[in-house]
């Protein structure tokens, strides 16, 4: 691992290979695309400078997730809010059609899950995230975010229920 | 006896996800099936949450186009240039201000003109910013070394 601290491409293999997680939990505390990715930015420099120093004994993504966190929450409280697109989508079907809505439905679904979901708070939508968008189990969410399981369980209870009723789901349900 | 007790949905609702996720011990299990036998009210508890995971089980992130992290590479090496810049500038200032500052103290400690309790003043402020700038720089490397995650920005 150290080694790539000094190997441009050697580096960009082994982020490219979390980016697309990095992006998720930068995107799940900044809310927007821009800002998550300006957040990933800041945290690939981060990595790149600290590797030398990264204990090759400890697991890389957890410490990865720490800097990702981190850049975000500096991002979030630093720059103006940008709105932008949802960057929810449908997983499809391979009859191409959102399952199990129709698509006009679907769009105005994913819209109002994306604002329920920034509309609570940070601690039950990062364990949302986990859950859902990462497909984490309980004690890996414990474990990465260094909580009880019992407090990851409350927190995604209490996330649905905000999402339910924030993203008005009532009459699909 | 699990000696829990029955289920009680308004101490124990996050169960209720649990229960949905599968990511409950059996005892756990069959204490809500118990209850959700008897419960109508919690039986369309349980159905929303699994309508709920339904739906945003369909859903996920979207990645960004492949252009868009080709534009992300090159930013990352960017700024990783500009912060070798910054630093550079900033060591190069420092040098160059403690080179001035040293001039100009020791010009002024030299000359006859200033009286020697003018001197010795100059003397005090200088050791006293010295003293206060390594004690800064002392704090900062002591909690570097006690901090876990010190290569996390804050």
């Amino acid at each position: 691992m150290r080694f790539l601290a000094g190997d441009g491409e050697g580096f960009e293999r082994l982020m490219t290979r979390y980016r697309q997680r990095a992006y998720g939990i930068a995107l799940s505390l900044t809310g927007n695309h821009d800002d998550a990715m300006d957040a990933m930015q800041k945290a690939f420099i981060r990595v790149h400078r600290s590797l030398p120093k990264f204990r090759i004994d400890d697991p890389f993504f957890p410490w990865l997730y720490r800097i990702v966190r981190n850049a975000a929450h500096n991002q979030r409280r630093d720059e103006k809010r940008h709105k932008g697109e949802v960057p929810l989508e449908w997983v499809r079907k391979s009859d191409g059609r959102p399952d199990p809505l129709s698509e006009t439905v679907a769009d105005d679904l994913r819209e109002r899950i994306w604002n329920g979901l920034q509309e609570m708070p940070e601690e039950m939508r990062v364990v949302f995230h986990h859950y859902h968008f990462e497909g984490l189990k309980y004690r890996e969410i414990a474990d990465l975010m260094d909580l009880p399981i019992g407090t990851v369980m409350s927190r995604l209870h209490a996330a649905r229920l905000k999402l339910r009723q924030a993203a008005d789901l009532e009459e699909l349900l | 006896m699990n000696g829990k007790g029955p289920f009680d949905p308004r101490k124990e609702a996050p169960l209720l996800s649990a229960y949905v996720d599968g990511e409950l011990e059996t005892v756990d299990v069959d204490r809500i099936e118990a209850h959700l036998a008897e419960n109508e009210q919690t039986r369309r508890e349980v159905r929303e949450l699994r309508r709920l995971k339904d739906i945003t089980g369909v859903m996920r992130i979207k990645e960004p186009p492949p252009e868009e992290w080709e534009v992300f590479w090159k930013s990352v090496y960017n700024r990783a240039e500009r912060s070798l810049g910054w630093i550079l500038l900033c060591v190069g200032l420092v040098a160059i201000g403690a080179w001035g500052i040293t001039e100009i103290l020791s010009a002024m400690l030299e000359t006859e003109a200033l009286p020697l309790y003018v001197k010795g003043g100059i003397f005090v402020l200088a050791a006293g910013a010295l003293v206060l700038m390594i004690s800064a720089i002392r704090e900062r490397v002591y909690k570097r070394k006690q901090t876990r995650y010190k290569d996390v920005i804050r």
